[in-house]
């Protein structure tokens, strides 16, 4: 027996048969959770479209015409159109923020929601720009939103920015004026088809 | 080291205790430092990593005899990435916030080098229930050394404990503390506390040559 095991498989031979089981564990688990993580992103999105339209009943796709506008859905609401939903990306402090944004039929602001998979704003700073304290602000507004220093805001359309994360605020600000110019864009559209 | 048989709960505990490897053998401070701005991270992370301690060290130990010593470092990497990806597609499929907010400390627990210290120094030199053993009493440590880190900085820093409210509303939460300066200054206090409390129970019993 020992003297069997002096003479070992070579290498690259033990390193093949490894690396091939490990593929094997790894496609198997891929296999396994693929449709639930799909799922995931879609549950994700789902609850906050709800979100920042909690009246909709129900939402609808259309399509984007415009590359920086990720995804559109009509509210529906008794089978009436009550608003749009579109989310959008753009650059915060740390990285990339996702923004969906919802509009009534007079283009007021019914919700956001900041955050997205790859949202790294700094804790306790630009993070809290997915607190309700900060966001619940947007509501009812029109675009332009304005971000001023918290304290000195005037207009009907400020938002006070969060303290010290000026960078994030003015992002997410940007990221909801976005949206709303794209839909006003549809809106007359539509009113006009 | 001690090859010597030992019990398996001492193996457990000289992951908890002896070795933590946080506070006694500093290793894989990044993570620790990275994440621990909740409690709720530092657990995530925690059993994000014994699971893959303890699934490397078992087929790590079933293969000692299989590896050849000159590839040896390639095969338990590739076997703990094999792992670790396996963490993280089932994290992302059943635990997505908790995916979210570690992020990229998910697929470095590849680099944590608690998991491929172990593979080398314990896992590949003994019996597989032994290393299974070695693989949770470490997993278990670090865990609970994240968790306390995690606690004291969210308390300090956000005012709240495992996301509840603590702290009355008049407190004013000490941002530094969720931030990573605050984790450099919470990890160096708890490290010295431990230190000490360590040097003086060994000042009663017979010292066993430890650091200073």
């Amino acid at each position: 027996m020992k003297i069997k095991r002096k003479k070992q498989l070579p290498g690259y031979a033990a390193l093949l048969i490894i690396t091939l089981v490990a593929a094997l564990a790894l496609g198997a688990t891929y296999t396994l959770t693929a449709e639930r993580i799909s799922q995931q992103s879609v549950i994700a999105s789902e609850k906050a479209r709800a979100q920042v339209m909690p009246e909709a009943e129900a939402f609808e796709k259309i399509p984007s015409e415009n590359d920086a506008i990720e995804e559109v859905y009509k509210a529906m609401k008794d089978s009436e159109v009550i608003g749009y939903v579109a989310k959008t990306t753009v650059n915060g402090y740390g990285g990339e923020i996702e923004i969906i944004a919802g509009f009534d039929l007079d283009c007021a602001i019914t919700g956001i929601s900041v955050g997205g998979s790859s949202f790294k704003e700094t804790p306790g700073l630009g993070a809290k720009s997915k607190e309700t304290a900060f966001t619940g602000q947007f509501l009812g507004k029109h675009a332009p939103i304005r971000i001023i220093k918290a304290g000195k805001t005037a207009g009907e359309n400020d938002v006070d920015a969060i303290a010290s994360a000026t960078i994030t605020s003015n992002a997410v600000a940007g990221g909801v004026n976005r949206i709303a110019e794209y839909i006003s864009d549809i809106s007359i559209e539509e009113e006009g088809a | 080291m001690m090859e010597e048989r030992k019990s398996l709960g001492s193996i457990f505990l000289n992951g908890v205790i002896t070795e933590n490897p946080t506070f006694r053998l500093v290793l894989g401070a990044c993570p620790t430092l990275a994440v621990t701005t909740s409690a709720v991270n530092g657990i995530g992370m925690g059993a994000a990593a014994t699971f893959v301690l303890i699934g490397s060290n078992v087929v790590v130990s079933l293969l000692r005899k299989f590896i050849p010593n000159n590839v040896r470092i390639p095969a338990f990497i590739v076997i703990i990435c094999t792992f670790v990806t396996m963490v993280q597609l089932f994290m992302q499929a059943y635990l997505p916030s908790l995916y979210e907010s570690l992020g990229i400390f998910i697929p470095l627990i590849v680099v944590n080098c608690i998991i491929l210290a172990r593979a080398e120094a314990f896992a590949s030199k003994n019996p597989v229930l032994a290393s299974a053993v070695d693989g949770l009493g470490m997993g278990v440590g670090f865990t609970l050394a994240l968790t306390l880190i995690g606690m004291i900085r969210e308390l300090i820093g956000s005012g709240t404990l495992f996301g509840f409210k603590i702290m009355g509303a008049g407190y004013e939460p000490m941002l530094l503390f969720v931030l990573a300066s605050g984790g450099f200054l919470t990890f160096g206090i708890l490290l010295g506390v431990i230190n000490a409390i360590t040097n003086y129970l060994k000042r009663d019993k017979h010292s066993e040559g430890g650091r200073a």
